[in-house]
């Protein structure tokens, strides 16, 4: 689960054509509306893309009326996963992403991803708190290094106390012996 | 009970997940996974009753009345058991899927997040970490209070549902959407929010994508007593070397 490797969630460019069966099935469920939501869908269909990097994730789709979305990893606060009955018998899924903005539904639904639990799985290591208390190595390992050379400089600086110390009583005691007789 | 084949029968169909949901990454020793109580399943039944009862009563009231208009015609007879028929159909669908969405309820907790999955026709799976948590929440109904139970609710930053959201249409029992988790029918909603809220009061920020590196250094910092272990033998030594100028 943590082996999520992220190359294989960059190289999503586009849904996968099992959404285009879910579209048209959809269309066909839609009965009198087929006319009108199965060219939209298509298009949808036809024209959407993702682009998933480092940062974060930019998604668009529409032919006429263009759209797209862009956000941060930083800023997903919950995700949401559903599948419903025909997604399922087609292996796809929603997943919603939600972002701290005014409306309830989704700020963003990635569609037709066949993998859709590596992504929930990468997207879920990308939020904030995933990680918490974990060693991550762009800024944890900078302030332990700095943490760590403190205590060795600190520790150097003791045992140097602590030797001069020692030879100032080992002289003392020897100067001090050296009276008494 | 003719419920357990018809289940397993109902999951193969609807490829329904038979495994709790796998837990998101945490410390593995922290992962909870738990259900619903039983008494959520009783209340529900309950609910599902006082619902049957009361559409039956209505629809007796209904045909006893237009059976006195009418004058014992074949569609009338047909009419008044056809209605009757189909409630009871219903009655038993939404039985069966009272049964099958507590079967499917599940609850995970880890050190560091959350994730709820419930539903059977629409597989509904939220996860949520409780960095980006903004309060908690205990509902219970007079009748939940009863049976011990109660809804414990988890919200993130952001709008409450739209009313598109609520898909279970005017019922009132919170349920999940965009920014909320609910963990329904549990026991324990007190432990389980204290358990939240001992973990939530660790962070510092505002749970709105607020950088935590501060945050973390700061705790990484805190069981820190200034001094590592060798520095502090290093300052023994000194004092017992001091001792012996005397």
């Amino acid at each position: 689960m943590t082996g999520v490797n992220p190359e294989q969630i960059y190289s999503i460019t586009r849904p996968d054509s099992k959404l285009l069966t879910l579209y048209i099935i959809r269309s066909i469920l839609a009965l009198p509306a087929i006319l009108v939501v199965l060219p939209v869908s298509y298009f949808k269909y036809y024209t959407m893309r993702y682009r998933f990097d480092e940062e974060g994730i930019a998604m668009s789709w529409g032919l006429l009326w263009r759209k797209e979305i862009n956000l941060t990893y930083a800023r997903i606060q919950d995700i949401h996963v559903s599948r419903g009955l025909i997604e399922r018998w087609l292996g796809l899924a929603t997943v919603q992403i939600q972002t701290a903005s005014g409306s309830g539904s989704a700020e963003m639904s990635i569609v037709g991803i066949l993998e859709y639990e590596l992504l929930r799985d990468f997207l879920y290591t990308k939020m904030r708190g995933a990680r918490f208390g974990e060693p991550e190595p762009t800024i944890i390992d900078g302030s332990e290094i700095d943490s760590q050379q403190e205590d060795d400089a600190a520790t150097l600086l003791l045992t140097e106390i602590r030797d001069e110390i020692r030879l100032l009583r080992q002289r003392q005691s020897s100067t001090g012996g050296g009276g008494e007789q | 009970m003719i419920y357990k084949p018809l289940k397993a029968l109902m999951l193969r169909i609807l490829k329904a997940p038979t495994q709790p949901p796998e837990p998101p990454i945490g410390s593995p020793d922290s992962v909870e996974v738990f259900r619903a109580s039983t008494n959520f399943l009783k209340y529900q039944i309950i609910v599902w009753g006082i619902g049957l009862a009361a559409g039956l009563i209505g629809e007796f009231a209904f045909v006893l009345n237009r059976h006195s208009d009418d004058d014992g015609s074949w569609e009338g007879i047909v009419f008044g058991y056809g209605i009757f028929g189909l409630t009871i159909l219903f009655a038993i669908a939404k039985y069966f899927l009272i049964r099958i969405d507590y079967d499917m309820r599940y609850y995970v907790i880890t050190d560091r997040s959350l994730r709820i999955r419930e539903g059977a026709l629409l597989i509904h799976e939220a996860t949520f970490t409780f960095a980006n948590v903004q309060n908690l929440k205990i509902h219970q109904g007079p009748l939940e209070r009863l049976l011990g139970i109660s809804n414990l609710i988890v919200e993130t930053a952001g709008g409450a549902g739209s009313k598109k959201d609520s898909h279970k249409g005017a019922s009132a029992f919170p349920h999940m959407h965009g920014h909320q988790g609910v963990f329904r029918g549990i026991e324990n909603a007190q432990e389980v929010r204290d358990q939240i809220l001992s973990l939530l009061k660790q962070y510092r920020d505002s749970g709105l994508g607020d950088p935590e590196e501060r945050n973390r250094a700061r705790l990484h910092q805190a069981p820190r007593t200034g001094f590592s272990p060798i520095a502090m033998t290093r300052l023994r030594e000194i004092r017992d070397e001091i001792k012996l100028l005397h």
